[in-house]
């Protein structure tokens, strides 16, 4: 418990989904202050619902069927609504993938700070004004009396989803969870956020998780890199570790994909993510994998620590 | 190589509160048959527009577009809706391309309708031919574009377009709302495609290591104007503009 203190997240063997169909399953990993994770996968792994279940949004639909959430000792399954109030905005807020999702379109940019910092702290308008010039300006964002003038759709794409990741760094929240942040946004205005991410974690040693199926972002951003498949964390690890020695097929046919500058074409991994209501017992992937073998229809799905910080769900490590 | 599409002086503008918004201004280029042209910038650039005015769904304010040697701009209706046989687009938001309320088969069916009547056997045929040639099953007919997942649904697009035997394929954005893993299959089933019906393709995308396996040439735009043009495999090892190296820098 020596690190206690350092500790931010940690996620115990969760089990997560809608209803009673769980979609997340036995998930864990934990986070220290000024770390980032990123998880990657295909769409339709879990991702969005793995992060859906640890922010506690009410109205995100994810019920949490199993395990526990502890941010800074305090368990998040078990937390009161009040609480909860007190505690997302706070000090845990969420970027989603659109701004649009973030963002209320009727009501202008410059109210929506106010209400969020008003319903947390005590702040006099001067004090407002300055906390928002001061974020505003660590992200690159100039013009801070138009956009705080503006509704949400007067903004371009890019603009709009850096207002939104201000919005929740305002209060300088210990925890960020992001919910592929710059899937919407191009090239140069990704790296931008990226950047701006990097920036604000040297500034406030905030902690995120990153979702996201970029891996390029992943290799730039995260500490850690976990990729998802079926529901289940199947690698974990230092994101140098994960990207450059990956063990898990599904890391190597996942990283296989991804086009290189100047490289030859990419190679798609063939079928799809199982969905989760046929998902049966046994190794999720093995009927893309390359390795198959007639056991991996029956394996437990036991995590093997493959080093001490890198570890994988595979029957050829087991 | 011959080309089958020349653009020249293409100019296209918008009025909005009085403001003129230049978004696509004096561009010239042209598509050689069978090649396939990728055309880069960021959002705003203009390069959507570009793929709009092609295929005719904006107008263009000024500039001329030749289809193998036939002025495009100058044709009017019935002779203009021929030419759209030839060229055909792929939208990045594949869902969203087809009418959630027909099935998919219904839709592709629509399309060949165009080309001449056609009995209700040799119609099932065709869709079903059009479903497997871009690695789909035949019963994906049967279903609504909410019922399968994005790659897939862009995978029906596809077939959509090739149903009329095009001699062009735009895509505008076709694999940027997809995963790695799905894009790449995209990518692979349009290479694919081209090599079998010898289509000349426009690759519009803001995403750089992509195009640089698929393209053999490439526009790079900014603000409406072209940047820097040229061979591929030159301008991503010898960038000469410097949004072009602010591009290659950006990447990841």
């Amino acid at each position: 418990m020596e690190n206690y203190r350092d500790e931010i997240l940690r996620v115990e063997n969760i089990v997560a989904g809608y209803g009673n169909m769980p979609i997340v399953r036995d998930i864990s990993f934990n986070l220290k202050k000024g770390e980032i994770l990123g998880i990657v996968g295909e769409s339709g792994c879990g991702k969005s619902t793995l992060i859906k279940a640890v922010s506690r949004i009410n109205g995100l639909n994810t019920d949490i069927l199993g395990g526990k959430i502890f941010f800074e000792g305090q368990d998040l399954t078990k937390i009161s609504n009040e609480d909860k109030r007190r505690l997302l905005g706070n000090d845990i807020s969420m970027i989603f993938q659109n701004p649009e999702a973030s963002l209320n379109h009727s009501r202008k940019i410059g109210i929506q700070f106010t209400e969020t910092i008003r319903s947390h702290r005590d702040m006099s308008k001067e004090e407002i004004r300055c906390r928002i010039g001061e974020i505003f300006e660590s992200i690159g964002l100039t013009d801070v009396d138009r956009i705080l003038n503006s509704y949400p759709f007067e903004l371009s794409g890019g603009m709009a989803q850096r207002v939104a990741i201000a919005l929740a760094m305002v209060l300088k929240p210990k925890l960020i969870l992001a919910d592929e942040p710059t899937s919407a946004l191009d090239t140069t205005i990704q790296k931008q956020v990226i950047d701006e991410l990097l920036a604000l974690r040297e500034k406030f040693n905030t902690t995120m998780v990153v979702i996201t199926h970029n891996i390029g972002v992943v290799s730039k951003l995260a500490n850690y890199t976990g990729v998802m498949y079926g529901g289940r964390l199947v690698e974990y690890g230092e994101t140098e570790k994960v990207l450059k020695e990956p063990i898990h097929p599904y890391t190597k046919a996942l990283l296989g994909a991804v086009p290189k500058l100047g490289g030859e074409l990419p190679v798609g991994l063939a079928g799809r993510p199982p969905k989760f209501h046929e998902l049966k017992d046994g190794c999720a992937f093995c009927k893309r994998c390359a390795y198959a073998k007639e056991e991996c229809e029956c394996f437990d799905n036991k995590v093997t620590q493959v080093e001490s910080n890198h570890r994988v769900i595979c029957l050829r490590e087991a | 190589m011959g080309n089958i599409l020349e653009i020249k002086n293409l100019s296209m503008e918008f009025k909005k509160t009085g403001n003129i918004f230049k978004a696509v201004d004096g561009v010239d280029f042209e598509l050689r048959k069978g090649e396939v042209l990728g055309i880069i910038g960021e959002s705003g650039s203009g390069k959507s527009t570009i793929a709009k005015l092609i295929t005719g769904l904006l107008k263009a304010t000024e500039g001329q577009l030749f289809y193998r040697g036939q002025e495009l701009l100058k044709l009017k209706g019935g002779e203009r809706k021929v030419l759209n046989q030839h060229i055909q687009m792929v939208f990045q938001n594949a869902v969203g391309s087809f009418n959630p309320r027909m099935k998919i088969g219904k839709s592709i069916e629509e399309i060949i309708q165009l080309l001449g009547e056609c009995s209700k056997d040799c119609l099932n045929k065709k869709v079903e031919d059009l479903l497997v040639d871009v690695g789909l099953k035949g019963e994906y007919a049967d279903k609504y574009p909410h019922e399968i997942s994005g790659g897939e649904c862009q995978r029906a697009a596809i077939a959509r377009a090739m149903a009329v035997n095009p001699q062009i394929l735009i895509c505008d954005e076709a694999t940027s709302a997809l995963d790695v893993s799905a894009q790449a299959r995209i990518v692979d089933l349009l290479v694919h495609l081209k090599e079998e019906h010898g289509l000349s393709m426009l690759f519009i995308t803001h995403d750089l290591p992509l195009v640089s396996s698929l393209t053999d040439r490439l526009i790079i735009m900014s603000k409406g104007k072209i940047v820097e043009s040229g061979n591929t495999k030159e301008i991503i090892e010898n960038p000469k503009s410097e949004y072009t190296k602010k591009l290659l820098e950006a990447v990841l």
